[in-house]
């Protein structure tokens, strides 16, 4: 079912996020969550430069694809995307990773889907 | 209104009150969407099992052996996707999801034992609009829909099973349940606690988000949150809704195209620009979003714990912008809820000190002051 871009990290065209990977390629919403609360801000807003200007190439890419039949490296693309979500207001809103006013992370956590 | 004072000891109360108190919104999913199951939080048992053959069957029991009274379920409350009995961890008695008594261990060396009379304790269930709701008592004194009555005024048939794909959250505060619940019953407090919020519910003209309405009703009460219908978004709100409402236009996964006013007949407008929260006396809370709904559900674990399970539910997303959105719509939705949950244990212990013997309310606050009344009044209603 995967493509022939399963092998690499991310589709063609996407090189320049490689390096993010590793990091920001979660593909659970609790670990993107702890990722953001345990970055410092330079980090973040590092991901977030570079991701915020490819996000819609990201999506025009993937949403030409089935979604119910994402490859390995194209799954990888999509949590780029989620990542990017997650720490969008650490960057557009708090100037920090998160709120001061927030519960900690492993207090509020995603429940498996049914 | 002029300023009207409220009991601070009502708030953080000496009993949660649940017990006597009426329907319960209970359950991880609506009636329809589930698959045999069993959720369970504290002493009750929610089964989830199919009648021969077609129809699904919901029944709710006590969590309580019959044997010597043990919790039958433990661990914290979730699900189990292919659950066929229950077995009580203390000695092995096993119940079917009946809630039939099937297996006794050492049988033999019971006398007298009237299996067929020590099934699990049942307790009434019945379904508004796919929710499910059980009652404590057997047989309830009025229905589950003049229960619901006004609140529901609008959605009858309103599409919640076409916007099933749920995700969910779950926190245990250390806080009372009604503190909590106050919280989602004003705005006063988005221009102070959420920064995430500001833009999105404050204006210039209205800048600390004064209602466009509230109703309150005999139990339950609605209001509508102001939405700032010129603020900018920020950069990535932008991205994400824009190409939602592209990607929406093409594709045959649309809004719910209810011709009905889900806003409970005062508001103007759609439900889609309003931010609705019909607060569903005691323990339940739906919103109405754009491209779906939430339901927040409160359980009492004790006077200064609560259990707070949030599912937000949407259309099943049919390409990558539409996860991107659902994804950005709960994630917002999430950081201004996490500051919910943590200022409301602050006010706990602050209220626990015992330094105010008051809160003050104003205006704004009146569905705060409108709950703690209803609550007041079952307690007082119970225990006379």
């Amino acid at each position: 079912m995967n493509t022939a871009n399963s092998d690499r990290p991310l589709p063609e065209g996407f090189e320049d996020l490689e390096q993010f990977v590793e990091q920001w390629a979660l593909a659970e919403e609790q670990a993107r969550m702890h990722k953001r609360w345990s970055s410092s801000l330079e980090e973040i807003q590092r991901f977030y430069d570079a991701m915020v200007l490819r996000v819609e190439p990201a999506l025009d890419y993937l949403d030409a694809r089935n979604i119910e039949r994402l490859s390995a490296s194209e799954n990888r693309l999509l949590y780029l995307t989620y990542s990017l979500v997650e720490v969008a207001n650490a960057v557009e809103i708090y100037g920090q990773p998160a709120s001061p006013h927030a519960l900690p992370p492993e207090r509020f956590v995603p429940v498996e889907r049914l | 209104m002029s300023a009207e004072q409220n009991s601070a000891q009502a708030f953080t109360g000496q009993k949660t009150g649940l017990g006597a108190l009426q329907f319960l919104a209970f359950g991880l999913g609506m009636a329809h969407a589930l698959t045999p199951q069993a959720v369970w939080i504290g002493l009750l048992l929610l089964a989830v099992g199919f009648a021969p053959s077609v129809y699904r069957v919901v029944r709710a029991f006590h969590n309580v052996c019959s044997h010597r009274g043990s919790q039958v379920c433990w661990e914290r409350s979730g699900t189990r996707g292919s659950t066929t009995s229950f077995k009580c961890p203390y000695h092995g008695f096993t119940y079917d999801l009946e809630g039939k008594l099937r297996f006794v261990p050492d049988e033999e060396n019971f006398y007298g034992l009237e299996k067929d009379r020590m099934g699990l304790a049942g307790v009434a269930t019945d379904t508004w609009e796919g929710f499910i709701f059980v009652h404590l008592s057997p047989k309830p004194a009025e229905t589950l829909r003049a229960y619901i009555g006004e609140i529901g005024d609008g959605l009858a048939g309103y599409p919640f099973h076409e916007q099933a794909h749920q995700y969910s959250y779950r926190a245990v505060l250390n806080c009372n349940w009604k503190l909590l619940i106050s919280s989602f019953l004003e705005g006063f407090h988005v221009r102070s606690l959420h920064a995430a919020g500001l833009r999105r519910f404050v204006s210039n003209n209205n800048p600390y988000s004064h209602l466009d309405f509230v109703k309150l009703l005999d139990k339950h009460r609605l209001i509508s949150l102001f939405v700032n219908p010129a603020a900018s978004p920020t950069r990535l709100a932008d991205i994400a809704f824009s190409r939602y409402r592209k990607s929406l236009q093409s594709s045959s996964n649309n809004l719910p195209s209810s011709g009905s006013d889900a806003g409970g007949g005062t508001s103007k407008g759609s439900a889609l620009d309003k931010f609705l929260i019909r607060n569903i006396f005691p323990n339940f809370q739906l919103n109405l979003v754009m491209g779906g709904w939430y339901a927040y559900q409160f359980w009492p674990l004790a006077v200064d714990r609560v259990l707070w399970e949030t599912r937000m539910c949407f259309s099943k997303p049919v390409n990558a912008t539409q996860k991107f959105f659902q994804y950005y719509a709960r994630y917002a939705s999430r950081d201004n809820l996490m500051e919910d949950g943590r200022v409301t244990e602050h006010q706990q212990l602050a209220i626990k000190s015992g330094v105010i013997k008051k809160l003050t309310i104003q205006d704004e606050e009146i569905a705060v002051q409108h709950f703690n009344k209803v609550v007041e009044d079952y307690t007082r209603s119970t225990s006379a």
